[in-house]
């Protein structure tokens, strides 16, 4: 199809609304996305992943806000941006234009650096469910709403995440029992 | 300590150390819809202007311009050309030229550049030769990555979607340049197990398929009419490495065809790219590029890139976007690094040519003079 128009499905007086409803849900939601998005990437890149994944939920957000859950969309889709090694380049190539005016992320501490660190090495389910059960304080149901995967599967993330985790933070065997229960 | 209360407090340090200027981020959004909004606009005037003109496919069929100057003089093997180049306009760009561009490569044999948002544009010397609206809009981001590729015929694009909005990819949409849906292909029902993929390329005769899994390192090629799925490569991937750290899997990072269709190229890297191979970080898996007989056989490892090596050959320190491209007599493949693109050998992978550069990314094509 030869194209004729600029897409929009919005219409008339709507748009107020709507963008109004959208505004309140980017302020509420943006920082702890971005922290989110650190979580799973790093500083570097965690500003322009959380960023897009408000933009798609703002190009969408006709159908995104009539779902029952729109937070955990726009998490899920911070979430797969942040370990999709082929969507992040194209968010990286974005980026590169703009790093040069932006300032420096605030460092760590060396305890929570070396734990996030440690999260980057998780395979990215594994590492997708610790960063929502931390950041946002999620119980296993809503982790599960938000990554749209079964309640079984995101324990048995959680459980492996932690195992590898305590071995590679040095909590040793019985930190590690004690976290999967 | 455990790990539960160790992650309560990591988080609360990130969030502690996460500033987020909020207004100024709405505002930045604003922009940015209305920039990418107003590229398509413009890409959309284009096409209406070059019909009512009556010259659109004059112009597609005239007379070739010549060939944009080489980016390297020294490149005697046509043309190499890397995302980073249409982002920054290192080099001349094309009439019609969406004006923000996320550049998919082009297609050797037409010279027609692939452009891809919400919406494809099919570009070459003549101009804007279509614009194609992506079915489900698998090129913007979403929940799940899509991807497009040229083929398999010369007037054709595939998308992979969804079979459910919101779902990874599991099926390809064969698109027309006019917009027709030619043949949509269900790969779980079809040939493979029900499990999403990549990335998508097809063969130069665009007789087959090869499909990069998402999730796991695999690489299986499948016939034309989705059927006669064969798994052609299936990288190993070790969970526990030598200095007891754990990792995660490598996992496909791009695949190209050889020209004569012959070989699969496969680059096969660590999910968080950035560092490896860097002094200080041995534990991360050193990325590879392989080609694997379309026929079958065996795999062969053309290159292991090991920046540690201080004779390692291939610029800068790492490679930071993955992509490689065949040349195309087949005999080399350019491979993109943080310092450049450096050409290895397709025969015994050695490092045969550099060139060095700032800003080579993303999506690489190598193109016949």
């Amino acid at each position: 199809m030869w194209t004729t128009s600029v897409e929009d499905d919005r219409s008339g007086g709507e748009i107020v609304a709507t963008h109004a409803d959208f505004e309140d849900f980017y302020r509420s939601e943006l920082p702890r996305l971005v922290a989110l998005a650190r979580a799973l990437c790093g500083p570097a890149m965690a500003d322009d992943v959380a960023q897009e994944a408000m933009l798609a939920a703002y190009r969408k957000w006709g159908r995104v806000s009539d779902l029952r859950y729109p937070a955990g969309w726009v998490r899920r889709v911070c979430a797969n941006l942040a370990v999709s090694q082929y969507r992040r380049r194209m968010i990286e190539l974005r980026a590169l234009t703009r790093a040069a005016s932006r300032p420096d992320a605030v460092t760590l501490e060396a305890g929570a650096e070396e734990f996030w660190a440690a999260v980057h090495h998780l395979p990215s389910r594994q590492a997708q469910a610790v960063a929502l059960r931390y950041v946002y304080e999620l119980t296993i149901s809503e982790i599960a709403q938000t990554l749209e995967i079964s309640e079984g599967s995101v324990k048995q993330h959680l459980s492996r995440a932690r195992a590898r985790l305590a071995h590679e933070l040095h909590l040793g065997a019985h930190e590690v029992e004690e976290a999967e229960q | 300590m455990n790990v539960e209360m160790r992650g309560r407090e990591a988080a609360e340090g990130l969030r502690l150390a996460t500033k987020v200027d909020v207004e100024a981020g709405l505002s930045d959004l604003r922009r940015t819809r209305r920039r990418r909004d107003a590229a398509r606009l413009v890409a959309a005037c284009s096409i209406i202007a070059a019909i009512i003109g009556g010259g659109f496919l004059v112009m597609d069929r005239g007379v070739p311009a010549p060939p944009p100057p080489a980016k390297d003089p020294g490149l005697r093997n046509g043309l190499i050309i890397h995302a980073g180049d249409r982002e920054f306009g290192k080099t001349p760009s094309l009439p019609n030229e969406p004006q923000y561009p996320l550049w998919q490569g082009a297609d050797p044999a037409s010279g027609s550049f692939l452009y891809a948002e919400s919406r494809v544009a099919i570009v070459k010397k003549s101009g804007t030769v279509a614009e194609v609206e992506c079915p489900i809009q698998p090129c913007e981001f979403g929940p799940y990555p899509g991807d497009v590729a040229f083929g398999p015929g010369e007037d054709e694009v595939t998308f992979t979607i969804p079979n459910e909005y919101g779902k990874p990819p599991q099926s390809l949409q064969i698109v027309g340049y006019d917009g027709d849906i030619r043949e949509e292909i269900d790969l779980p029902g079809a040939a493979l197990p029900d499990r999403s993929f990549g990335l998508v390329t097809w063969s130069p005769d665009g007789r087959q398929l090869a499909v990069a899994m998402d999730d796991t390192p695999e690489v299986w090629i499948i016939a034309r009419d989705g059927s006669r799925a064969r798994l052609v490569h299936r990288e190993e991937a070790p969970q526990k490495l030598v200095d007891g750290r754990y990792d995660n899997p490598p996992v496909v990072v791009d695949l190209a065809w050889s020209p004569d269709g012959s070989r699969l190229g496969i680059l096969v890297a660590n999910r968080h790219q950035g560092n490896e191979g860097e002094p200080g970080s041995p534990s991360k898996p050193l990325p590879r590029l392989i080609a694997v007989p379309a026929e079958g056989g065996d795999a062969q490892t053309l290159h292991t890139f090991d920046f540690r090596n201080p004779n390692s050959t291939v610029p800068g320190n790492f490679i930071r976007e993955w992509a490689f491209a065949w040349s195309p007599d087949g005999k080399r493949i350019a491979v993109t690094s943080d310092g450049g693109i450096a050409e290895i050998s397709t025969t015994d992978g050695t490092v045969l040519t550099q060139h060095p550069g700032y800003g080579v990314s993303g999506p690489i094509t190598w193109l016949p003079k």
